[in-house]
């Protein structure tokens, strides 16, 4: 890295940074929301069948790990409108940097693809698998189609196992690559990984939850966001509170989301419509086990983008320059 | 307390609470049966008289409330908002809104509900009331003599009539009680002529309401018979001033306490300024930014030497003050604080110890020492730190 | 699938409505509100489409503008609210499902919605020149008595009364 890059990257204050505020658009949140999404996707069916021992029964279930792929896609597409310099995207993949989280980000999101690849795969039922082989053969793949399914079967439970930890990684790894920008105090959190996991968990599951699951399924998805909802509102007020005792530039960051001009939006949209609400239908529905509401997985998948929003919008407004 | 609590919180803040008492008033309406075009339609053709009595109830309702609240000096109802009379074009738009109202089946508000709860036909009504909005302002040119006739300002009945608020508040629990009961009337008489069988209520549960009502307005005429409180004395908002001392103490012992404005173009603000101070957005120069800082933390503004404050300031609920001398003065007086006088007296001597104290905190420097007693200081003032050596941060 | 929960008693209903729009007026200071947040939104769409034209009239530009956002205010997150709250009540009652609601004598859903719209168009209309709705204006001006409200308040119930016969077809 050179002097210039080093200053903006791990510069607390510095001139290339503060006084232009706003530097990244629309692409930044919803990359991080498709991937959230993505790893939230790829991570709860394999967690139930690790926990329950038994393949899915639902189409969207079993090919949920290519959905996720489908989704990092449209992520990273995002991610590459927004790449100033588009054809060196490859560096990424030149080098690796054990400190960078950009790195670590990068090398995951390439592992994913693989994972979910041979989960959907192993996921295929009898007569599925026999129209892939006979669609396959037309190419003179078939052989090759053979030998990954044999794959996906015989290393079923391992890439169980792979998709949910890749997944973790791919969800936290989206939360803290806002706070490698070391100049953006509300940023600077350690609870942002495990909060965007943890909203990728209940926005994936929502998503899900828009499908055709089997019934029981349904009920488990729903068990699921529920948790994960908690969580979320858990880890929110744990940020809040570690930026409510932090120094000046956290309390800043803590003035941001509670007074400040993002306030509205974060509690009314993040809070109170993506999490609260969602959350009191989902009690309902166990409840008066009434059929669910479409809405509530809309609600829910509002409040994840608008998370990502507010969080990269208010965030890039708090600085360091203000605390000399 | 006083009532209402709002003028103490921000405008985010007020934001935050709309979006919860929404949550309860969508689910009033919907719990009333306002999601649902034929019930709210049933009104026009006195088969359900369901928007009546539940919108003279909550009318009746909010008005004792206040009434009893204000009457016994706990709500301030000169801070409560009113809206304000424009006859002319509110006759006309009443008639047509009640002839909108029977063609889509629903109020606007109703509208909102009727889609939360999936009607396709309560979607469509609102998308007619944006496109009628709509038209509206493209009609403007054409129609806003109409519509800007008849200003009266705010006019409440009770000082129109000449009567008391409680006295007023009773006469409208009488009429929507007698309304009800002629409604409940309509309502079995027209039953019996077509077949149909009333709505079925609790008289029960109606008489405890109605008698609720009648216990209350009793109450706030009570509240006549109370001493007048005296008229509240709206202190006049008085600008202090503060020193640079002052300033960097209080900084320092209470930081989120304060809340500092630089008042000098961005220009200048951008490049040196009093920390945490946040300089006022480029052509604002009435204050109007004052209105999203937050109330509860004081308020310095200072400029480039002794400035007169923005108007916004005399709207402004918190305490306000300014700094007398301007950036200058807490520059040199702080930031950047000379040698001492070799001759200085004692008291000249603490005083410039403590500004050198509190200089050093925020530069980051070590505090001077003090000049020996003969030998002239030399030691140049510390610079703030503008040079600072790139810090490593943490993030990763 | 469960029966719907019936309705509220009304005077109840009217009861728990009032407190609410008490609960306004001590928190917050101002009563509550339903087609501002329509006309903010219809303005801000009109804005995002053709920003000049929006701009250069006199009505918008009071809503628009460098430094104003026609999203920032009061009515537009408490109808926010309103939808969250409708949905949570509908739920809860059993009454949430997609559909139209009709009168006793089913018209055509196209009639129905059409109908719906030139209401609400209407109405859209009326709010500007009311200065509110049913809710802005009758409910909450009703209960701090200002007497343009009242005013407003009988003829919505006199329009309604005086156009009901002539649409009776959809209702009855």
């Amino acid at each position: 890295m050179n002097d210039a890059m080093l200053e903006i990257v791990h510069g607390r204050a510095n001139a290339q940074i503060d006084p232009s505020l706003q530097v990244w658009g629309w692409e930044i949140p919803v990359y991080l929301f498709l991937g959230g999404l993505a790893a939230g996707v790829l991570i709860l069916p394999a967690l139930l069948e690790l926990l329950s021992g038994k393949k899915p029964k639902s189409m969207a279930l079993r090919l949920a790990p290519w959905l996720s792929a489908v989704l990092l896609s449209l992520g990273m597409g995002a991610l590459f409108l927004d790449l100033s310099y588009k054809l060196h995207v490859y560096r990424f993949y030149l080098a690796f940097e054990a400190t960078s989280p950009m790195s670590w980000g990068s090398w995951i999101l390439l592992l994913v693809y693989p994972v979910a690849l041979l989960l959907g795969l192993g996921g295929l039922t009898d007569d599925e698998r026999q129209r892939l082989g006979a669609f396959a053969g037309k190419y003179r793949l078939a052989s090759l189609v053979t030998w990954a399914l044999g794959h996906a079967d015989a290393l079923r439970r391992p890439l169980l196992w792979a998709a949910v930890i890749v997944g973790a990684g791919l969800g936290i790894y989206t939360g803290i690559l806002l706070g490698a920008m070391a100049a953006r105090p509300q940023w600077n959190s350690a609870i942002l990984g495990p909060l965007f996991l943890t909203s990728g968990l209940s926005t994936g599951a929502a998503l899900l939850l828009l499908l055709r699951l089997d019934e029981h399924e349904r009920h488990v998805v729903v068990r699921w966001d529920v948790g994960a909802i908690l969580a979320e509102l858990v880890l929110i007020a744990v940020l809040l509170v570690g930026f409510a005792t932090g120094d000046r530039t956290s309390q800043h960051a803590f003035w941001h989301l509670t007074s400040g001009p993002w306030a509205a939006p974060f509690w009314s949209l993040v809070v109170v419509t993506g999490l609260g609400v969602p959350l009191a239908l989902e009690a309902i529905e166990i409840r008066r086990r009434l059929p669910l509401a479409m809405l509530t997985p809309i609600l829910v998948l509002i409040g994840g983008l608008s998370l990502r929003f507010v969080l990269m919008i208010s965030g890039q407004a708090s600085s360091f320059r203000e605390f000399p | 307390m006083m009532f209402p609590l709002a003028v103490d919180f921000g405008h985010q803040a007020n934001l935050v609470l709309g979006t919860v008492i929404g949550v309860a008033f969508g689910f009033a309406l919907e719990r009333g049966g306002f999601g649902q075009a034929p019930i709210l339609a049933a009104q026009f053709y006195g088969s359900d008289m369901r928007v009546l009595k539940v919108m003279f109830s909550a009318i009746v309702t909010a008005l004792l409330g206040m009434t009893v609240l204000s009457g016994v000096g706990l709500l301030d109802m000169s801070q409560v908002t009113v809206p304000e009379t424009f006859l002319g074009p509110q006759i006309f738009g009443g008639l047509l809104l009640g002839v909108g109202f029977i063609v889509s089946g629903y109020c606007p508000g109703t509208s909102w509900v009727s889609m939360a709860s999936g009607n396709w036909d309560g979607l469509v009504t609102i998308l007619g009331v944006i496109a009628g909005s709509l038209v509206f302002g493209l009609a403007y040119p054409l129609v806003g003599d109409f519509y800007t006739s008849g200003a009266m300002g705010v006019v409440r009945l009770p000082d129109f009539l000449g009567v008391p608020q409680a006295l007023v508040a009773a006469a409208v629990v009488a009429m929507a009680v007698g309304a009800f009961l002629f409604g409940e009337w309509v309502e079995r008489a027209l039953g019996r002529s077509r077949g149909e069988a009333p709505p079925t209520s609790e008289p029960a549960t109606r008489n405890r309401v109605f008698a609720g009502f009648g216990v209350v307005a009793l109450v706030g005429i009570a509240t006549l018979a109370l001493p007048a409180a005296p008229v509240p004395v709206v202190p006049e908002r008085t600008v202090a001033s503060m020193d640079a001392v002052a300033l960097a103490k209080a900084l320092i012992e209470r930081p989120g306490a304060v809340q500092i404005v630089d008042l000098r173009p961005t220009a200048e603000c951008a490049v040196k300024r009093i920390p945490g101070a946040i300089c006022r957005p480029a052509d604002d120069a009435e204050g109007a930014f004052l209105a999203d800082l937050p109330r509860t933390r004081m308020l310095v503004l200072y400029g480039a030497g002794d400035v007169a404050p923005p108007e916004g300031v005399r709207r402004f609920k918190g305490d306000v003050a300014v700094l007398a001398g301007g950036f200058p003065a807490f520059e040199s007086g702080i930031l950047a604080v000379a040698a001492a006088p070799a001759d200085a007296t004692p008291a000249v001597l603490a005083d410039w110890r403590l500004r050198s104290a509190l200089g050093a905190y925020f530069s980051g420097t070590k505090v001077q020492a003090p000049p020996p007693a003969s030998v002239p200081a030399v030691r140049p003032a510390s610079p703030v730190r503008d040079d600072a050596p790139v810090k490593k941060g943490g993030g990763c | 699938m469960q029966a719907p929960r019936p309705f509220w008693n009304p005077y109840v209903a009217g009861v728990f409505l009032g407190l609410v729009l008490l609960g306004s007026f001590l928190i917050v200071g101002n009563g509550l509100g339903a087609s501002g947040a329509a006309n903010r939104l219809g303005i801000g769409a009109a804005h995002v489409i053709a920003p000049q034209a929006v701009e250069s009239n006199a009505y918008f530009a009071e809503y628009v503008g460098p430094g104003k956002n026609v999203l920032d205010d009061w009515l537009v997150f408490e109808v926010l609210g309103v939808i969250l709250g409708g949905a949570i009540g509908a739920y809860s009652g059993g009454r949430m499902r997609r559909g139209i609601t009709m009168g006793k004598r089913p018209v055509s859903p196209w009639t129905r919605l059409a109908l719906a719209f030139v209401g609400g168009a209407l109405m859209g209309v009326a709010a500007r020149f009311g200065r509110g709705c049913t809710s802005g204006q009758a409910l909450t001006g009703g209960s701090v008595l200002s007497l343009g409200s009242w005013v407003f308040m009988m003829c919505v119930f006199a329009g309604g009364y005086l156009f009901a016969p002539l649409v009776r077809r959809q209702w009855r």
